[in-house]
C-alpha cells in the first residue's frame, strides 16, 4: 500500500471510528439522548441567565472532547492538548463566544482566555478577528499573549433560538451552583400575543414571520441581520458568518398554510387589469393591479396597494415598492443589489429568490420556499406593508 | 487555460499597486474572476502584514512565524475565507490551507467551527493535519 493510500485509508477508518464512537456514546453508559436533551436545556437557561462564559467555565471538557471528535483529533496524532476557553472582546471586554486553544501542556495552563482583536482593511474589504490566547480574563488591562498557543475551534452561541421542547422538569442541583432558571414556554401560533394578520379578509397566522416558508428557509450569506421571526413547516438553513436573526427560529412545528391564489377572483375585483406576461421599465399600483402572466420590472415599483400576478414575478430595479403587497402564484425573485423594498412578498404556490448584497427589505415573506443569498442586508418585519 | 494565466498575471501585477482603493477592488475583482481561494493566495502577504500589525497596535504581537491561506470546507472543498496560521517556521510553511469543519452541539445551542491546518489545497484526498500550527486570525472576504 503506498503512502498516499495508506494515509487515506487511515483517514476513512478514523471516520468510521469515530462514527461509531459517537453512536455508542449516544444510546450506552454516558445516560443516552435523555441525558443530552436535558444537558442542552441546562445550557440554553445558562447561556440565557449567565452568558457564554459561565457555560465555558462549566462544560469546557465536554466541549473540548466533542470538538475532538468533530475534527478528528487523536492523542496518537498529536503532542499538543486542547481545552476551551472564552472568547472576549478587546474592545469591550465582553464574552463574544468560546474557542478551542492548543499547544505544549506548560503553556496551555497559563491561558485563560482568547483576545480577540477586531479590523477592517482594504476600505472594509477584508475584516479581520485576530485571536490572541492570553493569561486574564480582562484584556482591557493589556493583552497578555501566551507564546506557543493557537486556536483550533471558534465556538459560537444564539441564545435567540427556540425550538419546540416539551417543558423541562427541574434539574438537581449539584451542590453550590446558581439556582436553574427554567427555559421559556414553547412556542405555540398564539405566542407571543399578538393583532391578527389579515389579508383578504382573512386572517392568516402564516403572515405573522418576518418570513414563513411552507417547505423550507434557505439562507446564504454573511453579515445579514433578520429582525423578525422566522418559520418554516420544514427546515430553516442559515450558514455564512455573522448573520444575526433577531427573533425566533421555528421549523418543523405545526403547519401553517398560505393564502390561497385565485385567478378569476382576483381578475374581477381589480381596479386594473394586464393581460398576458409584462415587461415594464416602471410600475405604479394603486388599488388592486392584476396581471395574467409574467411581470418583470426592471425600474422601480411604486405606489401603494396590492400588486397581484398570475405568473413569476422578477424584481430587477433598486427601489421596490413603498407599501406594496406583491401576492403571486409563482415564484418572486429579486437579483439586484442595494435595493430598498418595503413590501410584502407572498407567493402562494412558489418560491421567493433574493439574491443580492445590501437589500433593505421592510415588510414579510412568505412562500412555499425562501432562498436567500447574499451579504450584509437587513430584513425587518412590518405588517403596514400588508394591503386588506 | 493559457488565457486564463494571462488574465491573472496582469490582474496579478496590479496587486503591487500603492493604493489601498485600488488594492480593495482588485482583491474583490480577483475574488470574483477566480474565486476566494485564488485572491486570498494572491494576497496573502498583505494580507498577512496587516494582521501582525493590527496585533502589534494592540501590544500582542506574534513572535512565531505567521502566513494566512485560504479556509475551506470539508466535504464539499470550497474556499470560505481566509486564516492566519501560526507556529514553528517550518510547520508554518508545509501549511497550505485551513481545513474548516462545522457542527453543532447540544441540539444548536452551540456552533462549532473546528479549523485545521493542513498541508493539501484539496481536503477530499485526505485530511493531513500539520500538527503545532494554530489559527491566529479569521479573515472574511467581502465580494
Amino acid at each position: 500500500m503506498s503512502a498516499k493510500n495508506g494515509n487515506n485509508f487511515k483517514s476513512r477508518l478514523l471516520v468510521v471510528l469515530v462514527a461509531l464512537t459517537l453512536v455508542v456514546s449516544a444510546l450506552g453508559a454516558g445516560g443516552g439522548l435523555i441525558a443530552a436533551e436535558e444537558r442542552r436545556i441546562d445550557i440554553y437557561s445558562a447561556l440565557r441567565a449567565f452568558g457564554i462564559g459561565y457555560v465555558v467555565d462549566l462544560f469546557s471538557d465536554e466541549i473540548n472532547q466533542l470538538i475532538n471528535a468533530l475534527t478528528l483529533r487523536t492523542t496518537a496524532e498529536s503532542k499538543q492538548a486542547t481545552k476551551v476557553v472564552p472568547i472576549i472582546s478587546a474592545g469591550t471586554g465582553a464574552y463574544v463566544g468560546a474557542a478551542q486553544v492548543s499547544g505544549a501542556e506548560s503553556q496551555l495552563t497559563r491561558v485563560r482566555a482568547v483576545g480577540q482583536i477586531e479590523g477592517d482593511f482594504f476600505e472594509g474589504a477584508i475584516r479581520a478577528k485576530a485571536l490572541v490566547p492570553i493569561d486574564n480574563l480582562n484584556p482591557l488591562e493589556g493583552l497578555r499573549r501566551v507564546r506557543g498557543v493557537g486556536v483550533l475551534a471558534v465556538i459560537d452561541y444564539n441564545v435567540e433560538t427556540v425550538v419546540d421542547e416539551p417543558t423541562p422538569s427541574p434539574q438537581p442541583d449539584p451542590g453550590p451552583q446558581p439556582p436553574v432558571i427554567e427555559p421559556p414556554a414553547p412556542p405555540s401560533d398564539d405566542w407571543p400575543p399578538r393583532a391578527p394578520i389579515r389579508f383578504n379578509g382573512r386572517e392568516y397566522p402564516a403572515l405573522r414571520y418576518l418570513i414563513f416558508a411552507e417547505d423550507g428557509i434557505s439562507i446564504r450569506g454573511n453579515a445579514n441581520s433578520f429582525n423578525g421571526d422566522l418559520r418554516s413547516n420544514e427546515e430553516i438553513e442559515i450558514s455564512g458568518n455573522r448573520n444575526r436573526v433577531n427573533g425566533r427560529r421555528i421549523a418543523g412545528s405545526s403547519r401553517l398554510k398560505l393564502p390561497h391564489f385565485s385567478s378569476r377572483d382576483w381578475r374581477s375585483r381589480a381596479d386594473r387589469v394586464y393581460d398576458g406576461s409584462l415587461s415594464v421599465r416602471d410600475i405604479t399600483v394603486r388599488g388592486i393591479t392584476f396581471v395574467d402572466g409574467d411581470l418583470v420590472v426592471r425600474g422601480d415599483v411604486r405606489g401603494e396597494g396590492l400588486l397581484v400576478v398570475d405568473g413569476d414575478v422578477e424584481l430587477n430595479g433598486k427601489r421596490v415598492a413603498e407599501y406594496v403587497t406583491i401576492f403571486a402564484d409563482g415564484d418572486i425573485s429579486i437579483r439586484s443589489s442595494n435595493v430598498s423594498v418595503r413590501a410584502a412578498l407572498i407567493s402562494a404556490g412558489g418560491s421567493v429568490h433574493i439574491n443580492g448584497t445590501r437589500i433593505r427589505l421592510h415588510g414579510l415573506i412568505a412562500a412555499e420556499r425562501v432562498s436567500i443569498r447574499g451579504n450584509n442586508s437587513t430584513y425587518e418585519y412590518d405588517t403596514k406593508v400588508l394591503d386588506d | 487555460m493559457r488565457r486564463y494565466l494571462i488574465t491573472g498575471s496582469i490582474l496579478v501585477g496590479l496587486l503591487f499597486s500603492s493604493n489601498a482603493l485600488l488594492q480593495a477592488n482588485t482583491l474583490q475583482q480577483l475574488g470574483k474572476l477566480f474565486g476566494i481561494g485564488y485572491a486570498v493566495r494572491a494576497f496573502a502577504p498583505q494580507l498577512n502584514h496587516v494582521i501582525n500589525t493590527l496585533t502589534i497596535n494592540h501590544g500582542a504581537g506574534a513572535e512565531e512565524a505567521t502566513k494566512v491561506v485560504p479556509i475551506l470546507t470539508v466535504g464539499s472543498g470550497a474556499y470560505i475565507g481566509a486564516a492566519q496560521v501560526s507556529g514553528p517556521q517550518e510547520a508554518v510553511d508545509r501549511v497550505e490551507a485551513v481545513a474548516q469543519f462545522e457542527g453543532d452541539l447540544y441540539e444548536g445551542a452551540l456552533r462549532v467551527k473546528g479549523m485545521v491546518p493542513v498541508d493539501t489545497i484539496n481536503p477530499t484526498e485526505g485530511i493531513r493535519r500539520v500538527d503545532g500550527v494554530g489559527i491566529s486570525a479569521l479573515l472574511d472576504v467581502q465580494l
